[in-house]
């Protein structure tokens, strides 16, 4: 084995597939994004080079800055519910018997084996003003003021979306981070509880900072899960009512496949990878630590 | 000078060799055929795909038929078709295209045959097709063979109901807020619009304005008028008013056409703004208690108007089309022309729609009882002195056709920030969008 990896020939054969594959399915087409970026093109007809017409245009677009800040909106709500959250919800079921840690992960989990449109669907039915579930428990229990049309709301519509994709996530980033916490040797806790420290100290003092890694994998997952939130959206109002719920991918959607602009939707999607690299940039560097030793 | 013989000689034989080949390549004696048959599943449902594919098969025994029936929305379906033309067009020979502005780069790019000449060769065509539903493109070639049918914007309401409350149908707005009023105080929901789609609520927007003029989509188009002149400013109007009065659906801005067809059929809501296509149906799901009426006038002064004009009839290079380079481009057609006229003969026989382009008896078919309003709005047909078909079918782009829906849908929220002004201002920026 040490002979095989000692040599460059090998490794790079070895390598071979897999940078074949990356290079066929990801940076060609991101190399076609860019250059598509530049053009007019409908989809059909041979594109027009046009310089950076269509980035002008896009920043002339009241629309386009619109569907971006709720993207990136979106992006921030599910760092906050689906790592925060979760990491503190994480901690918490750690320190329960082992009957109800595995009761609540399966709960949590559920979700996560329906499929996001199944699950928009099942949202779209819970949220409706006429006959939904949410309208119904609301006037059961007494709090039928606050029944209302939940996707018709402009105030309210995106983040009802928005929630869906969370609580869709909620269980994987769970278990996500519990599995990492299930990873710290048990002998440190045994020594902070040796040295006194309670439960609380010792998820905060030394729980949470070995769970770094764990938990800027989390970050990552759900910046990109919020800032590309597209399924939920196409499913359950369109980027509607009146385009209040409208994200940049609903945007760039609605571009390329309604309006044939597939130039000026290749220049969104190259803006939203721009935007997804300097976010993940700061995540990695707002999380970077000395790398940890057991 | 041997040589030079031999020249000539052989520029004589080529040249003669290309006047005598036949002017369309078509499939030798005994040749297996294969041909790629697409279109739209879907909403529809299966039935009528296999029952065209069945009719398709019998027809060209010697054909062997490639199916390919995408599901899903509009945008899919047109989305596919895209990446075949702009991939070569392998595994297209005819489809079904929805026409209007989402057709256009397909006829840019020369993507579809122009079928003129071919259809003088089918057989049984000409002689049983209504003539006018045959519309030439804009450059004089036809390029589509209808299979959707001829269709109306109308209000289907439901008699029942209306009997029930001693309801008239409407014929001034006015006269259609107080039926709204009543209805509401009945518990009824008034209005149910599939406002989700864009186009449903862009057809009432429409319907209203064809009562001042109905030219004014014509001129628009033809930039002679802007959204921004008095029928459309009116009809927004008369909109607001409606929104204002409670007369629609509470979900109406997230109501799809399935939530709006099984409040209608249900008894749950009294009126439904739709496409005549939905009339047969309608009156059968609703044991005939379904009937029809135009929209009603904005001005009492234009009450004698109604029913004079609609906005509808055949879509624009909608329907069967051809790809250009099919290897055989007669037996194409025929192809395109037997999926057309079997497309029509489901909506005819199990449909029970009497508004199709064939003259079915000559074709054959098993022609139903239809639905005495169905029978009505035929009578009517004959007797409208204009019509042009949906201002979203169209608007010079498609880009401008989705701004156009789009706008449609936020004004159906009746939004504070987002009154008629700003609508109205929105559909005139929406004919600028290239």
């Amino acid at each position: 084995m040490k002979k095989v990896l000692g040599s460059k020939l090998a490794i790079t054969l070895f390598c071979l597939p897999g940078l074949l594959l990356f290079v066929i399915f990801v940076l060609y087409p991101l190399y076609d994004v860019i250059v598509y970026s530049f053009q007019s093109y409908d989809g059909i007809n041979p594109g027009k080079f046009v310089g950076l017409k269509n980035y002008i245009l896009l920043w002339n677009m009241p629309d386009f800055w619109e569907a971006n800040v709720r993207s990136l909106y979106l992006c921030g709500l599910t760092m906050l519910v689906d790592t925060v959250f979760v990491s503190i919800f994480a901690l918490i079921i750690v320190g329960l018997k082992p009957f109800f840690q595995k009761a609540y992960k399966i709960a949590f989990l559920l979700p996560f084996v329906l499929s996001i449109s199944v699950i928009s669907q099942m949202w779209l039915a819970i949220y409706h003003p006429e006959w939904g579930i949410l309208n119904s428990v609301l006037e059961a229990v007494g709090l039928g003021q606050f029944a209302q049309g939940w996707l018709l709301n402009p105030d309210i519509a995106m983040i009802c979306i928005g929630f869906v994709g969370m609580w869709w996530i909620f269980g994987m980033q769970m278990l996500l981070i519990y599995t990492g916490y299930r990873s710290i040797p048990e002998n440190y806790f045994e020594a902070a509880q040796i040295d006194g420290a309670n439960y609380f100290q010792s998820s905060i003092k030394i729980a949470l900072p070995l769970l770094t890694n764990v938990i800027r994998l989390s970050l990552i997952m759900t910046a990109v899960g919020g800032l590309y939130t597209f399924p939920q959206v196409y499913i359950m109002t369109r980027g509607g009512p009146g385009g209040y719920t409208e994200t940049l991918m609903m945007y760039m959607y609605k571009q390329i496949f309604s309006n044939l602009r597939f130039g000026l939707g290749s220049a969104i999607a190259f803006i939203a990878i721009l935007e997804t690299c300097v976010i993940l940039g700061t995540i990695t560097l707002l999380t970077r630590r000395e790398r940890i030793q057991y | 000078m041997l040589r030079k013989s031999l020249a000539a000689l052989l520029v004589l034989v080529l040249l003669s060799a290309l006047a005598v080949a036949p002017a369309f390549a078509e499939p030798a004696e005994g040749e297996k055929v294969t041909m790629n048959v697409m279109f739209q599943g879907g909403a529809t449902g299966a039935d009528r795909p296999d029952f065209v594919m069945q009719k398709l098969t019998e027809r060209f025994p010697d054909i062997e038929f490639i199916p390919n029936i995408v599901m899903g929305d509009e945008s899919n379906y047109a989305t596919k078709i895209r990446t075949l033309i702009a991939a070569g067009g392998e595994g297209l020979d005819v489809w079904w295209d929805r026409g209007g502005t989402w057709v256009m780069p397909v006829l840019a790019a020369k993507a579809a045959l122009p079928l003129n000449e071919y259809l003088d060769k089918v057989p049984v065509f000409w002689d049983t097709v209504t003539k006018s539903a045959i519309k030439p493109h804009t450059d004089g070639n036809i390029y589509a063979i209808p299979c959707e049918e001829v269709f109306w914007e109308i209000i289907h309401y439901n008699k029942a109901i209306f009997d029930q409350y001693n309801l008239e149908v409407p014929k001034t707005l006015d006269e259609l807020i107080e039926v709204c009023r009543v209805l509401k105080e009945n518990g009824v929901i008034p209005i149910v619009c599939s406002a989700l789609a864009g186009w449903p609520a862009c057809m009432m927007v429409e319907g209203f304005a064809y009562t001042i003029d109905p030219e004014i989509t014509k001129k628009i188009m033809n930039g002679e008028a802007k959204f921004s002149d008095e029928p459309y400013v009116e009809a927004a109007k008369a909109i607001k008013k409606l929104l204002d009065a409670g007369a629609f659906y509470e979900n109406t801005p997230l109501c799809d056409e399935a939530e709006a067809q099984a409040l209608f059929y249900s008894g749950k809501a009294a009126m439904w703004p739709n496409g005549s296509w939905a009339l047969a149906p309608a009156y059968e799901n609703m044991d005939g208690n379904c009937d029809y009426f135009y929209y009603p006038a904005i001005r009492p002064e234009d009450v004698d108007e109604i029913g004079k004009t609609c906005s509808g009839g055949v879509k624009d290079n909608a329907g069967a089309m051809v790809y250009s380079g099919t290897k055989y481009p007669q037996l194409a057609t025929e192809v395109a022309v037997a999926m057309s006229q079997s497309y029509q003969q489901y909506l005819c026989e199990h449909d029970k729609s009497p508004f199709v382009v064939y003259d079915g008896e000559a074709l054959g078919w098993d022609i139903p009882d239809f639905a005495p309003p169905s029978l009505r709005l035929v009578e009517d047909m004959g007797k409208f002195e204009f019509s042009y078909p949906f201002v979203q079918d169209v608007m010079p782009s498609a880009a401008a056709a989705t701004m156009l829906m789009d706008s449609t849908n936020k004004f159906f929220t009746n939004s504070s920030s987002y009154g008629v002004d700003e609508f109205i201002a929105d559909l005139d920026r929406s004919m600028l969008e290239k």
